[in-house]
């Protein structure tokens, strides 16, 4: 089977990196959108060791290509033409989302506090309202600067605040310092950064 | 924090093609079963620890 990595605009100057299983690498280009893949002869067993390995591969990829797409773990195709097949279908999609990323990396922010600070159970149901409101105002004050530092983000959970945010490489500085201060605003989320990554929450387009 | 956030990343995000779907959907979520119990197992071991 073939086990996808990334997908890039163009052919990647060689020498590619080795796959995660130390396979060679192959690069498909399905008219103008590139699938990098590694034949292996089955799927890598589930462990924490081959996710690491997945990431360092698209890590190593990602050094050689501006735009890249991170491949999801287990992405796997029977043959090369089925791998070529699947990215020519989507290869709208792919290249509206490569154009996206471009000159971009991402960047999580997390509230590692066990909680904002709501720890007995609500008496009202208007109780339970006020505070629903006032988490979303804290998440609003914490995600809405952000957000407005970067060229797209997703809100992933918006109780202990989890987010991602895309940032040009060259504003990193800038969008770091913001979180800095958001952090120092509100201590009680316990904002902590993870990054720079590939741009894998984006890597399905930024709409 | 840091590795459960890369973890997170590289089994939740990222392109999935709809691909070889007889093979490769069938493969793809036995894989993640499995996945999903690492990602829970690790995200307990950070808890303790300072963030980083």
């Amino acid at each position: 089977v073939l086990i996808l990595y990334a997908v890039a605009e163009c052919p990647l100057p060689s020498p590619l990196p080795p796959g995660a299983l130390g396979e060679p690498l192959v690069q498909l280009d399905a008219d103008g959108i590139v699938g990098l893949a590694g034949a292996v002869e089955q799927a890598p067993e589930p462990s924490e060791a081959a996710v690491l390995a997945h990431a360092r591969v698209v890590e190593a990829l990602a050094e050689l290509s501006d735009p890249l797409l991170p491949a999801r773990f287990g992405s796997l195709h029977r043959t090369p033409e089925a791998l070529a097949d699947a990215l020519r279908r989507e290869a709208e999609t792919l290249a509206a989302a490569l154009r996206a990323v471009e000159g971009c990396v991402e960047v999580g922010v997390r509230g590692v506090a066990p909680e904002t600070g709501f720890e007995e159970p609500p008496a009202s149901g208007k109780e339970y309202l006020e505070r629903r409101r006032a988490e979303a105002k804290l998440v609003e004050r914490v995600h809405g600067p952000l957000a407005a530092q970067a060229r797209a983000a997703r809100l992933e959970r918006d109780r202990v605040f989890a987010a991602s945010y895309l940032v040009p490489r060259d504003r990193l500085d800038d969008f770091l310092g913001a979180v800095r201060t958001r952090a120092e605003d509100e201590p009680e989320l316990g904002l902590v950064c993870s990054g720079p990554w590939p741009p894998y929450s984006f890597a399905g387009g930024v709409a | 924090v840091t590795l459960v956030e890369l973890v997170d990343r590289v089994l939740n995000k990222g392109v999935v093609l709809t691909g070889d779907i007889t093979l490769a959907v069938a493969d793809v979520d036995l894989v993640y079963v499995g996945l999903r119990l690492l990602l829970s197992s690790v995200a307990t071991l950070e808890e303790g620890r300072e963030p980083c």
